[in-house]
């Protein structure tokens, strides 16, 4: 789960230098957007409505990135990290104006149900959510290496002028990476409507935890953040057993602060001179 | 870039400054039309969550409030000093931010010129109001910040109507000691906040006291996202009873994980959660056998001057908002009520006059009876046990109001 | 720097002469202008490390939230009196940012920012698992039910942190700090010792910091971990900053002073989410049309105001 939710968000960073805080908004509505589907006269099963929630964030991300975010794409960090705040506080909000604060969740028939092997009991919501997450992730690295666009992709966020002077439409680009970002939340959306509360607020949770995923695995680095993904959470839960439960996230964190400053890189990565 | 490029983007700011202009426009016109404070209507104050974290219970507690406020204007408003009055709320938005809780109470009475203070949602908000309201020397009740710490101050402006904190959960021990096989063993799962500690204090006390067994006891952070390792170590103990004091999102998360992992115990029961609509809609058959600790249920067979019965209440209330009242709704409109009736029998509103009316209350309300300690807590009202049988909520404990006998032990996962 | 050093001295003077004001105004206005100072405050602290010298730090609420946990400890559990509670409080907060500071401010840009705020967040963590602190219930402090001494005291700690501020940017440290921003390697050529520069910024902030956060502490008279760990206030440090302009002496006050005002009429206007989505549009705007904040156009007057530079700038951060 933290690696859906990790993927896009790293993508972005990395190509895009943004560090997008509306990250966990985008997931709140792809959620959101399954919940819709799966309560509707479709009875839609999340898993199925994954795709249908990346077209929608997909649409969503584009726009706001080529309207608004890309105003200051080039300016300071700070100044995406603000924007991209402002827009999270905005989207929380309205959709609490329109879908209420009650607290929502989608309870499938298989919801539960666990697979036994040996003495380990995993549930299967788990298992295909570990599943969808290594498909897309795989699906993701294959576009950027293999597609025209995904190398235009690549190769704007290794040279923009020059990829401009190569004749690339780098605006188009941005929001196409940005909208691709999107997509990959309207999935963790999807994923997240089995396992959580859906709520307006529930996307916070998730941003932190990219952050810290997205670090662990190098930024940018596709293949990195579901690595970074599996790896946070067997730390979270080994700080858990060993620390306590009330400790997990000063040790998790912990973990974090030594990985910028001894392997900036990430766990995966190698260093770059 | 290009020409395009530029006047599409004037064209951008254009119209978002439009949407701006507009959105200012329409939230201020919105709350134009108020009452007048003429001198026929008390106004009372609230500093609520309106968004944020608490926005859910926030809601659920203005609920509560405007019931009681659009019944009692129907009825012709309320009689104080031989004098009818209409009533009004004045609301703001603490953002589920304590310290802005204290800045809007503050504003409240001194910019409003409110002077009998709704508390707002949540023990941290209450305890920041609460030091307002006595500085001020203005009563405020409060329907739901239940820490009982926010009472070890020696305030003597604040009252809580609500049964505290420490009681929370004890009923289900208490029912657990009439069933049989009697259940022995207990785990007990917090949130890492100041009510559920207290929850969590009072069950272990109890817990100790009675004969039972504690074979884990666990705190977690309030904003958890993940208990599958909690559950994990959970299961090797093998509890009879599995209580959670936290949440309604944690306590969604601990069911989930329960089943997950396949935690079978005899009991399970959390302080907050099960009592809320959401519980049963977002679980389904799965809230089935679940127990809840509840300030008040629909079933209590309790008379109230104001509403008659809690059956009648409840029936009000559903056919105003379609769902039944939670005791999130019952504690606010109650709240009102204590209100409404320390002000009659104080025939008066002076702040100070209502204040003592209040300290010397004792009533009964279809909330349960109302009279508080010298602290200004409610410990004469008992806490009900709910359960979920059939996806709706049964009264299981205390015996005298329970409606139904608690299915024990609960079924195996899947058979709900 | 005329018109900005006129600028300066007029608000110190406006700030001291409002401390004549609390038997003026009624609770809720001393409440509100209590409020603001310690915003102000914390822009000001936050504009001497991210806004002077270049390093947006995502953690000074890290040291609010220790000065806060500093006094109320000393208050509860030792019975001292405020004024050696919070000086106590002042010396950890800032001894906390310069023991995190010799390694935290190796990093840069992206990485200082998230080592930063994982501290903010795993300092939460961490108190709320302290006995000595109440755990996640938090700590209660005596009561001092006048609040004009709040105001006072915040106002106190704002005017010293603006002449501070003027202070160090006439200095030679001030200078450091600036070339530090501009090019760290070259600062270093320049014989500028940018560690100890770096950490001695940020130890300063976080001082203010920890002040302000003492101070809200006796005021509020109950803390919790995650009303003083709040990373909303982190937030605002930084968007005041930006409003007001960062890297100026009293730009930090100036953005918080319209924040406020704006938040204030916005917050009494009505209960529905709608104020937070309009705050949220107000900063795209800020961000988008006010990138250096609005020191150019109070010290430039309307002469700063040129639609054709406006546009330029606008054209140059789009892609």
């Amino acid at each position: 789960m933290y690696a859906a939710a990790a993927v896009g968000f790293s993508l972005v960073w990395g190509i895009m230098n943004v560090i997008n805080i509306a990250h966990g908004t985008f997931i709140m509505l792809g959620a959101y957007t399954s919940y819709w589907l799966f309560v509707g006269p479709l009875h839609l099963d999340p898993f199925l409505s994954i795709p249908l929630s990346m077209l929608v964030m997909f649409a969503i991300a584009y726009v706001i990135q080529r309207f608004i975010i890309n105003q200051v794409i080039r300016a300071p960090m700070l100044a995406t990290f603000l924007l991209t705040f402002a827009l999270s506080i905005m989207i929380a909000n309205l959709a609490q104006i329109f879908w209420s604060s009650d607290v929502r969740s989608i309870t499938t028939a298989y919801s539960g149900s666990s697979l036994a092997v040996g003495g380990l009991t995993i549930p299967w919501v788990r298992l295909w959510t570990l599943l969808v997450a290594v498909a897309l992730t795989l699906g993701l690295q294959t576009f950027m290496t293999r597609s025209k666009i995904g190398r235009a992709i690549r190769a704007t966020s290794m040279d923009v002028d020059a990829a401009r002077l190569s004749g690339v439409g780098v605006a188009g680009i941005y929001a196409l990476t940005f909208g691709i970002g999107g997509a990959l939340a309207g999935a963790a959306g999807a994923l997240a409507s089995v396992s959580y509360a859906i709520t307006p607020t529930m996307g916070d949770a998730f941003v932190v935890r990219a952050f810290i995923v997205s670090v662990l695995g190098g930024l940018g680095n596709v293949t990195g953040a579901l690595v970074g993904g599996l790896v946070y959470g067997v730390i979270e839960s080994f700080g858990a057993l060993f620390f306590g439960e009330g400790y997990k996230d000063v040790v998790a964190l912990a973990v974090l602060l030594l990985v910028i400053l001894f392997r900036p890189y990430g766990l995966v990565g190698r260093a770059t001179a | 870039m290009s020409f395009a490029n530029d006047r599409h983007h004037r064209l951008f700011a254009f119209l978002s400054g439009i949407t701006a202009a507009a959105v200012l426009a329409a939230s201020g016109a919105a709350m134009a039309p108020r009452p007048a404070a003429a001198d026929d209507v008390i106004t009372f104050g609230a500093a609520l969550s309106a968004t944020g974290r608490d926005a859910r219970e926030g809601a659920l507690t203005k609920e509560g409030y405007d019931f009681w406020k659009d019944y009692i204007n129907s009825q012709g408003g309320i009689k104080v000093g031989g004098k009818m009055y209409k009533v009004d709320i004045k609301y703001y938005d603490d953002a589920s931010d304590p310290a802005t809780s204290a800045k809007l109470v503050e504003r409240l009475i001194t910019q409003d010129n409110v002077k009998f203070i709704l508390a707002p949602y949540g023990s941290a908000a209450t305890f920041a109001a609460s030091a307002i309201v006595e500085k001020y020397q203005v009563p405020m009740v409060d329907p739901n910040g239940a820490a009982e710490k926010i009472f070890n101050q020696g305030y003597h402006y604040t009252f809580a109507i609500l049964s505290p904190a420490k009681k929370y959960l004890q009923g289900i021990l208490e029912l657990g000691q009439t069933l049989k096989p009697r259940p022995t063993t207990v785990a007990v799962l917090a949130a890492n906040d100041q009510f559920s500690l207290e929850v969590a204090d009072g069950i272990r006390d109890y817990a100790k006291k009675n004969g039972f067994n504690e074979v884990f006891y666990s705190t977690y952070p309030p904003d958890t996202q993940d208990v599958a390792t909690l559950l994990t170590q959970v299961k090797a103990q093998n509890p009879d009873i599995i209580l959670g004091s936290g949440h309604l999102q944690d306590s969604l998360l601990i069911m989930r994980a329960a089943k997950d992992q396949n935690v079978q115990s005899k009991i399970i029961g959390f302080s907050v959660g099960p009592s809320t609509p959401d519980f049963i809609t977002s679980l389904g058959n799965d809230s089935n056998g679940v127990m809840g600790g509840a300030q008040w249920t629909i079933t209590l067979n309790y008379t109230d001057p104001l509403f008659g019965s809690a059956a009648r209440y409840t029936k009000m209330f559903e056919a105003k908002y379609n769902h039944v009242p939670d005791y999130h709704n019952a504690e606010s409109t109650a709240a009102c009520e204590t209100f409404q009736f320390a002000l009659a029998k104080a025939g008066d509103l002076d702040p100070a006059k209502v204040r003592d009316a209040l300290a010397a209350l004792d009533i009964d309300t279809f909330y349960g009876k109302i009279k508080f300690d010298s602290r200004g807590v409610n410990i004469y009202k008992p806490m009900a046990v709910e359960q979920i049988q059939k996806n709706a909520h049964v009264t299981v404990w205390p015996a005298e109001a329970a409606n139904a006998k608690a299915e024990y032990p609960l079924q195996q996962w899947g058979k709900r | 720097m005329q018109a900005g050093g006129r600028l300066v001295v007029g608000i110190v003077i406006v700030l001291a002469l409002s401390a004549l004001l609390p038997p003026h105004l009624n609770g809720n206005w001393v409440h509100v202008l209590t409020l603001f100072f310690m915003m102000s405050s914390l822009a000001q602290a936050w504009n001497l490390i991210g806004g002077f010298t270049g390093y947006a730090s995502f953690g000074n609420v890290t040291f609010f939230g220790t000065g806060a946990y500093a006094c109320a400890y000393a208050m509860d559990a030792m019975r001292w009196p405020f004024w050696t509670a919070a000086l106590f409080a002042v010396v950890v907060a800032a001894a906390l940012a310069a023991l995190l500071g010799w390694p935290i401010l190796r990093l840069r840009g992206h990485y200082f920012a998230i080592a930063t705020l994982s501290i903010a967040v795993g300092m939460q963590a961490l108190v709320a698992q302290q006995e000595p602190f109440g755990k996640g219930s938090g700590m209660t402090l005596p009561i001092n039910p006048n609040f004009h001494f709040f105001y006072w005291v915040m106002l106190g700690i704002l005017i010293v942190s603006i002449l501070l501020t003027a202070f160090i940017a006439r200095s030679r440290f001030g200078y450091a700090l600036v070339a530090i921003r501009e090019n760290e390697e070259a600062a270093a050529v320049l014989g500028i010792n940018a560690a100890r520069a770096k950490v001695a910024a940020w130890a300063i902030s976080a001082a203010i910091t920890g002040a302000a956060g003492a101070t809200f502490a006796y005021w509020n008279t109950f803390i919790d971990p995650p009303t003083v760990f709040d990373l909303n206030y982190n937030v605002l440090m930084i968007i005041m900053t930006l409003l007001g302009g960062a890297g100026t002496i009293v730009g930090p006050t100036i953005g918080s002073f319209i924040l406020s005002a704006i938040g204030e009429y916005l917050g009494a206007q009505s209960i529905s989410p709608w104020h937070t989505v309009v705050l949220g549009a107000i900063i795209v705007f800020i961000v988008i049309l006010l990138p250096r904040g609005l020191m150019p156009y109070l010290t430039g007057g309307l002469r700063a105001f040129n639609l054709g530079a406006l546009r330029a700038q606008l054209r140059a951060s789009r892609v």
